[in-house]
């Protein structure tokens, strides 16, 4: 196959996995869309906070739509940097990058669509002081908002 | 007495959750206060007299089992040094926050970390960040 038609066929991928994205009705298959896109290693943590859950089962289960808005953050660049995963107390996924040297990128996917985001990073042009931003953004902006300190490189 | 500053050279354990950690370490969401919460609840493990963090833990744990929670296979408890974490967010956020000896009636080494709300994540971001792996135990023996 040609590079463009290897560049269509992944187009297509994709845009079938946002359809198959907004259909779905199980995390399930959330999860199995993460395996169609190649990201089997996010497909496995994600099984294996959903297994934990028999651990607590008092506590609030993996919300089914901030998986599907953290799973559509994933699409937004798929060239983006691996991120740690974890579920809050309500259920709600978050993403997390551990920085080099050092700080944190942390973001939260409510079902509302929104993202909660905290982030805490040394300046690059003076590392005595830290940059620190939170609060709360849309998806295509908070990608924007995080570009630069994940290509920064992540632990 | 209810409310008193722990020293600055001891320390405290948080116990978090299977689900927000990762690799064994803890994400910034373990030290996220929960809504309506005015102090993220933690143990003084110095209370306990023992001569290491890792006999404290255990102490801590069976505190814990022995006021009904349940501890999580998979859990782990993270310490923080009460100086160093105060100092950290003085420098970083200008936040002064204020570590103290909460006892309740079954678990007397029971204490808090007040001075920030759930709004503040850079806190739990920064908490999360200087947790050192040497500081992390497992919430089973």
């Amino acid at each position: 196959m040609s590079e463009p038609q290897l560049v269509a066929e992944r187009q297509r991928l994709e845009a079938d996995c946002r359809e198959a994205l907004k259909a779905a009705q199980k995390r399930a298959a959330i999860i199995a869309i993460v395996r169609r896109l190649g990201l089997e290693r996010i497909a496995e943590r994600l099984d294996y906070l959903i297994e934990l859950e028999a651990e607590e089962p008092d506590e609030p289960p993996m919300d089914i739509d901030s998986l599907r808005a953290a799973v559509e953050f994933l699409l937004r660049d798929l060239q983006m940097p691996r991120p740690g995963i974890g579920v809050g107390y309500d259920g709600e996924v978050g993403y997390d990058w551990r920085l080099q040297p050092e700080g944190i990128v942390w973001l939260v996917f409510p079902a509302s669509g929104q993202v909660q985001y905290a982030i805490v990073a040394p300046d690059q042009a003076s590392p005595d002081n830290h940059t620190r931003l939170s609060g709360t953004s849309d998806q295509e902006a908070m990608l924007e908002i995080i570009r630069p300190f994940l290509y920064r490189g992540t632990r | 007495m209810t409310g008193d500053p722990l020293p600055e050279s001891d320390h405290v354990s948080r116990y978090c959750r299977p689900r927000m950690l990762e690799h064994g370490r803890p994400k910034p969401n373990a030290f996220l206060l929960r809504p309506g919460e005015d102090h993220l609840s933690v143990h003084w493990l110095e209370f306990f007299g023992a001569a290491s963090h890792a006999l404290a833990v255990e102490q801590v744990r069976a505190t814990m089992t022995g006021t009904g929670f349940s501890l999580a296979r998979n859990g782990r408890f993270a310490v923080l040094q009460v100086g160093r974490t105060k100092q950290l967010i003085r420098d970083k956020i200008n936040l002064d926050l204020a570590v103290e000896h909460l006892p309740l009636d079954k678990d007397p080494a029971h204490a808090g970390i007040r001075g920030y709300t759930e709004a503040d994540r850079e806190v739990a971001a920064y908490l999360a960040e200087l947790v050192a792996d040497d500081d992390i135990h497992p919430a089973h023996p």
